[in-house]
């Protein structure tokens, strides 16, 4: 008689977007509904539900988050999740919010895990934070060019910007912040990253705090200020820092003439 | 565990007849699906930390990077 040979698990990597229900591309709903296993961190309850009627074998990973753990703790807790899903011959699909690669630790390491073990495991794109905030502030990332950081990162490793070049500045409600304790208002830290803005831009340099909000009925968070204002403003602990360029960009005349681009057709 | 308030966000990011009912008549659409005063309140001011509080267990994440690891 011919065995049936074990089932062969994979993984894919899903985002969620930002909006509940209208975020997901179709190819990834195609694979979370017809996946064996569903594990999910999102952004709140009611996407986590309405990813349970998409598929009711879903299951939780936020359970491995705690308070008294370091967040690589956690995220190996879930890596080892997946991983054993797939090992356990399982098609599993593992949904992130936003971009599932973008401020996903486990979703990266997942893949290059079960990549190495042999297993198939993909990620596919989903909406991040700056994309709506592309959409809802009308910035063309390509105009002036396009810098981000995460607010941490950008203190601790010391990034230089170019304040001619439009500047996400990610996560500055939680800046220092290494537990997953949340933060209720400003605080000293973002003191010291206004300063360290402040090298780069005038005091009075209008700056925007953009939140978008995960419920279509909910207008998104967009307050202009000005960058000294920041530190006496209460930051929600997902807000993006969104700082205009300050300075126009500069022509190289010696560049454009050995591209031969004629100079009167440009518009700055 | 039924949430009304959490059922009805997802009725209105999904369901285009909701969403066509709400925007023609907010306050009839909440009442007919069940939710309170107090909710129909949250969404009229945009207040997410109640309606993210007050619509069941949470299985969100403190998206942060690790840098850490960098």
């Amino acid at each position: 008689m011919k065995k049936t040979p074990p089932q062969k698990g994979s993984l894919t990597i899903i985002g969620t977007g930002i909006k509940l229900g209208g975020h997901m591309t179709q190819e990834s709903m195609s694979v979370v509904k017809s996946a064996d296993r569903v594990l999910a961190v999102v952004a709140e309850p009611a996407t986590f539900e309405w990813l349970k009627r998409l598929n009711p074998n879903i299951k939780s990973l936020a359970v491995h988050y705690d308070k008294n753990k370091y967040r690589h703790q956690t995220y190996q807790l879930m890596v080892d999740e997946i991983v054993e899903s797939v090992e356990n011959g399982h098609k599993t699909a593992a949904v992130f919010y936003g971009h599932p690669g973008v401020f996903v630790n486990p979703s990266h390491k997942a893949i290059k895990r079960l990549k190495d073990l042999g297993y198939e495991a993909k990620m596919l794109p989903g909406i991040s934070a700056d994309a709506c905030l592309f959409a809802e502030l009308s910035v063309d990332p390509s105009r002036n060019g396009y810098q981000a950081y995460e607010a941490t990162d950008f203190l601790l490793f010391n990034r230089t910007l170019d304040s001619s070049v439009s500047c996400v500045i990610w996560q500055i409600g939680v800046v220092g912040k290494m537990s997953i304790e949340k933060v209720e208002q400003a605080d000293d830290n973002l003191k010291v990253l206004v300063d360290e803005l402040l090298k780069y831009y005038p005091k009075s340099h209008e700056v925007i705090l953009y939140l978008s909000s995960q419920f279509n009925i909910i207008e998104s968070t967009i307050k202009r200020l000005p960058l000294s204002e920041l530190p006496v403003s209460t930051i929600p602990e997902l807000s993006t820092l969104f700082i205009p360029p300050a300075k126009p960009k500069q022509l190289n005349l010696t560049m454009a003439k050995k591209l031969n681009i004629d100079i009167s057709k440009i518009t700055t | 565990v039924a949430n009304k308030l959490r059922d009805f966000l997802i009725e209105l990011s999904t369901n285009e007849q909701t969403k066509e009912n709400y925007r023609n008549n907010p306050d009839a659409t909440m009442t007919n699906a069940g939710l309170s005063a107090q909710e129909q309140q949250w969404i009229k001011d945009g207040n997410l930390d109640e309606i993210n509080n007050n619509i069941g267990e949470d299985h969100t994440a403190g998206k942060w990077i690790d840098i850490s690891e960098s």
